[in-house]
C-alpha cells in the first residue's frame, strides 16, 4: 500500500467517523505551520529537483528531509522513534542492530514480531510500539516520554506538526513507491546515525544488483511471461497498476504486467479489479503479497482460476517475506529482483537465491539465517507444489 | 418544524384488498424487468463470452446439450456472473424489500435500514469478525446480532405513546448509527493498517465482487426466512401503518407484530450486509419507486419491491464490473445513483411525504 492510499483511508475514516477532530487538527496546522518548521529554509534551486541532502563534519550532523527541513544534530543520534512502516527495518538495516531504536509504530513491531527480524533481534520486541494510530496519527506524549533525538514521520504536515511544535525534531519522509526512496532514506538514516559510509555500501550492492538483473534480462530479450501481482487475493482483489513499485520491478526483469499493458487499469498504484478481468488478462505467473494471508493453494483449489495459464501450469507464488515485506521497496529488494527472475526464468538448475540471501542478511543485519529461516523467508512449503521452487530447497 | 408522516397505506386495510390479478400484474412486471437485467448482467464483462455461449451454458444445467463450451467461459458464466448476480438480487430485494417493511412499522417514509442504524450495528459485527478473524460465520452471526440490537435500541427509543414520531425515529437513527459507527471506527483504530484494515475498509464500501456460491447461500438462508415472514405479514404490515390505535381496534396486538416484523427485516439486512458489506440508498430509493408506481398497499408493494431492488443491484453491479477495467466500489455507486433519484422524488412527491409541509 502506498502512503497516499494509506492518507486517503485515513481521511475517509475520519470524515466519515467523526471529522470534526480532524478539521480542527488541519485548521490548526494550517494556521501553525510556518512557526512549526523554523529550520525550513531549503536552498533556493534545488528543493524538489536535487535529492534531499545530508552532511557531517567537525560542526556537527545535517540532513536535509524530504520536505526540504534542515535537522541539525551534535552527535549522531542515539534515540530514534519511527512511525511510518518500513522505516523500523530499514533502519536497523542501516544500523545493522536495533539498538538506536527507541520507538517504533505497532504495524512495524507486529511485522518484526511476525518476520524475520524478531528472529534477528529479539531485543526489539521490548522496545515501546504504542505511539501512533494506525493512520499515523503521533501520541505525542508517549513519544516525548521516550527522549528521542529524533522521529521519522511521514511528511504530511497534520502528522508533523504535533510533534514539532512539543519541541521534538521530525525526519519527514516520502514515499513515492520507487527504489529511489529506499536510497534516500538510507542516506538520511545513515548519516543520522553518524554511519554515511554505510548507505553508500548499500548502494552500491543495490545498483550492482539491478544491473546484473537488467543485463540478464536484456540477453534473454523481450517474450518474458505476463505477471500480475496481487496486493490483496481475499475479500476482493487488488492488483498492481501503473506506477507501482512492483509493476517496476516485474519489468526489471524482462517480464511485462498485463495491468499496465493495453488492456490495462486506469487506476495508479493498487487498483481493485474484477475477476473476469485477470480472466482475460490470462497472466502466466501470479505473484500473492504478503498483505493478506491468501496462499497459492487458495488459488488452486478455487475453481473459478482454474482455466488461467498460471494455475494450469502451477506458477502461483506467494512473495517472500524476510526483514520486511519483499513486496514494497525496501532494503532486501535486490533479492526480491533475484527471487522473482530465478521464478520467472527458471534455469533447471538449483538457484543460490538462499546463498545470496544468507550474504545480503550477514551484510544488512549481521546475521546469517538459519535453513529453518529461510524456508520461513522464502515460503517454501507454500510454494512447494509450485512449478520450479524446488530450486529454492535447502539441499 | 417536522411533522408526523401521512398513513402509507389508503383505504379499509383489512378490508377487500386488490384481486389477484392486481397483486400478479405488477408482480410479472417486475419479474420481467429483474429477466432483462439479468439477461444484460449475464452477457456483460471483462471476459468476453457470446451471448448463445451464455445461453447454451446455462441451458446445459438443465437439459444437458451440444458439445461442451470452453471451461474458461463456463467459469465465467457458472461461477462468477452468476452467483453474483444471485447474491445482487438477494441483497437489492432484501434491502428494498426491508426499507418497506420498515417504512410501514415505522409509519415513515424516510426510514431505511441504514437510517435506523441497522446497518451500522451490522458493520460494526461484521467488522469486529473481521478484526478477530474469526472466520464467516461470525460474520454473518455478529453482523445479524449486532443488527438486531441496533433495531432494539431504535425501537425503544423510539417507542411509546402516539407512535414513533418522525422526530424521534430521526434521532433515534442517528444516536445509534453514530454510537455504532463510533465502534466502527475504533475496531478500524485496532486493525493493522496494512493487513486487516484494508480488508474492513473494502467490506464496510459495499461490494458483490467476492461472491461464491457459499456466500449466496449464506445470504439465502436468513433472507428467505426473513422474506416469508415479511411477506406472510403483508397485510398485518398495512393495519401497523395506520397507527397502533387503529391496529388494536382492528384485532391486533401491534407491538408483538412490529417486533416480529422487526426481526424479520434485521435478519435480511444482516444476511445481506454480511455478505455484501453496507450498500446504501437501496432500501429508500426502491420502496418510494415501487410506492409510486403500485400504491401504499403492501400486498403488492413488499414482492415488487424485492424484485425491484434485485434488478436495481444487479444492474448497478453490472455497471460496477464492466464500466471500467478496475472494479468500481458497489456501495459508492448506490449513493452517487441514489442520492439524486431519491431527491428528485422528494421534489416530485412532497405533498405525499411532507403532509402539506
Amino acid at each position: 500500500m502506498s502512503i497516499p492510499e494509506a492518507n486517503r483511508r485515513s481521511v475517509l475514516a475520519a470524515a466519515l467517523y467523526g471529522g470534526g477532530a480532524l478539521f480542527l487538527a488541519s485548521c490548526a496546522a494550517a494556521g501553525t505551520a510556518p512557526q512549526s518548521s523554523p529550520q525550513s529554509t531549503p536552498p533556493a534551486g534545488t528543493a524538489g529537483t536535487a535529492p534531499p541532502g545530508s552532511a557531517s563534519g567537525p560542526a556537527g550532523i545535517q540532513v536535509t528531509d524530504q520536505r526540504g527541513t534542515v535537522l541539525s544534530f551534535d552527535r549522531p543520534v542515539t534515540r530514534v522513534v519511527t512511525i511510518p512502516m518500513p522505516a523500523a527495518s530499514l533502519l536497523a538495516a542501516v544500523d545493522q542492530g536495533a539498538s538506536h531504536l527507541a520507538g517504533m509504530h505497532n504495524a512495524s513491531w507486529v511485522a518484526m514480531r511476525d518476520g524475520a527480524m524478531g528472529a534477528m533481534y529479539p531485543e526489539a520486541l521490548n522496545i515501546p510500539h504504542d505511539i501512533a494510530t494506525t493512520d499515523f496519527t503521533p501520541n505525542v506524549e508517549s513519544i516525548r516520554a521516550l527522549n528521542p533525538d529524533v522521529v521519522v514521520q511521514w511528511s504530511d504536515a497534520q502528522l508533523t506538526a504535533p510533534l514539532e511544535q512539543a519541541g521534538m525534531k521530525v525526519l519527514g519522509i516520502t514515499n513515492t513507491g520507487t527504489q529511489q526512496d529506499v536510497d534516500t532514506w538510507t542516506a538520511l538514516f545513515a548519516t543520522m546515525l553518524g554511519r554515511p559510509d554505510r548507505a553508500v555500501q548499500m548502494k552500491a550492492r543495490s545498483d550492482g544488483q539491478q544491473k546484473a538483473i537488467q543485463a540478464e534480462a536484456a540477453a534473454r530479450g523481450t517474450g518474458g511471461p505476463g505477471i500480475v501481482y496481487f496486493n490483496r487475493f481475499s475479500g476482493g482483489l487488488k492488483v498492481a497498476g501503473n506506477g507501482s513499485y512492483n509493476d517496476f520491478y516485474i519489468k526489471l526483469i524482462g517480464a511485462h504486467n498485463p495491468a499496465t499493458g493495453p488492456q490495462g487499469l486506469q487506476g495508479k498504484g493498487m487498483v481493485g479489479v474484477d475477476v473476469e478481468q485477470v480472466l482475460a488478462w490470462d497472466p502466466e505467473i501470479i505473484l500473492l503479497g504478503n498483505f493478506d494471508d491468501a496462499m497459492p493453494a487458495d488459488v488452486y483449489a478455487n475453481p473459478v482460476w482454474q482455466s488461467v495459464s498460471a494455475v494450469r501450469s502451477r506458477r502461483v507464488y506467494k512473495v517472500p517475506l524476510g526483514g520486511y515485506r519483499w513486496d514494497p521497496p525496501g532494503q532486501e529488494s535486490p533479492l526480491m529482483w533475484r527471487w522473482l527472475t530465478d521464478v520467472s526464468f527458471p534455469s533447471g538448475n538449483r538457484s543460490t537465491l538462499r546463498n545470496e540471501t544468507n550474504d545480503y542478511f550477514d551484510f544488512l543485519y549481521r546475521h546469517q539465517p538459519s535453513a529453518p529461516e529461510l524456508d520461513k523467508i522464502l515460503w517454501t512449503e507454500a510454494n512447494g507444489t509450485s512449478a520450479n521452487y524446488r530450486q529454492f530447497d535447502a539441499s | 418544524m417536522l411533522r408526523e408522516a401521512q398513513p402509507l397505506t389508503t383505504g379499509p386495510p383489512g378490508g377487500r384488498g386488490p384481486g389477484l390479478r392486481q397483486v400478479i400484474g405488477p408482480c410479472l412486471l417486475s419479474g420481467a424487468v429483474l429477466a432483462a437485467v439479468s439477461a444484460v448482467a449475464f452477457g456483460s464483462g471483462r471476459y468476453s463470452v457470446p451471448l448463445d455461449h451464455v445461453v447454451q451454458i446455462l441451458a446445459s444445467r438443465i437439459v444437458p446439450f451440444g458439445p461442451g463450451l470452453p471451461a474458461a467461459e463456463e467459469n465465467v458464466v457458472l461461477l462468477v456472473r452468476l452467483p453474483r448476480v444471485l447474491l445482487a438480487l438477494l441483497v437489492g430485494g432484501a434491502l428494498a424489500i426491508g426499507g418497506a417493511a420498515l417504512q410501514a412499522v415505522f409509519r415513515n417514509p424516510l426510514v431505511s435500514p441504514e437510517v435506523i442504524g441497522v446497518s451500522s450495528g451490522a458493520s460494526f459485527g461484521g467488522a469486529l469478525a473481521l478484526l478477530l478473524g474469526l472466520g464467516p460465520v461470525a460474520l454473518v452471526g455478529g453482523s445479524f446480532g449486532f443488527g438486531l440490537l441496533a433495531l432494539g435500541i431504535v425501537f425503544l427509543i423510539t417507542s411509546g405513546r402516539g407512535g414513533a414520531h418522525i422526530l424521534m425515529v430521526v434521532l433515534g437513527g442517528i444516536v445509534t448509527a453514530s454510537f455504532f459507527s463510533a465502534l466502527v471506527a475504533l475496531v478500524t483504530y485496532l486493525a493493522d493498517p496494512f493487513t486487516t484494515l484494508p480488508a474492513i475498509v473494502f467490506w464496510l464500501l459495499g461490494s458483490v465482487s467476492t461472491a461464491t456460491w457459499a456466500k449466496v447461500l449464506v445470504a439465502l438462508i436468513p433472507i428467505a426466512a426473513g422474506g416469508v415472514v415479511l411477506l406472510a405479514l403483508r397485510w398485518r404490515i398495512n393495519v401497523l401503518s395506520l397507527g397502533d390505535d387503529d391496529a388494536t381496534a382492528l384485532g391486533l396486538r401491534p407491538r408483538p407484530l412490529r417486533w416480529a416484523v422487526l426481526a424479520a427485516v434485521a435478519l435480511m439486512v444482516a444476511g445481506a450486509v454480511a455478505v455484501s458489506g453496507v450498500i446504501s440508498w437501496v432500501g429508500l430509493v426502491i420502496p418510494h419507486l415501487a410506492r409510486m408506481w403500485v400504491g401504499p398497499d403492501h400486498r403488492v408493494l413488499l414482492p415488487v419491491s424485492f424484485l425491484l431492488g434485485g434488478a436495481y443491484l444487479i444492474a448497478i453491479d453490472t455497471i460496477a464490473r464492466t464500466a471500467t477495467a478496475g472494479e468500481i466500489p458497489l456501495g459508492v455507486l448506490t449513493a452517487l445513483i441514489g442520492a439524486p433519484v431519491f431527491f428528485v422524488l422528494l421534489r416530485r412527491n412532497r405533498e405525499r411525504i411532507w403532509d402539506g409541509a
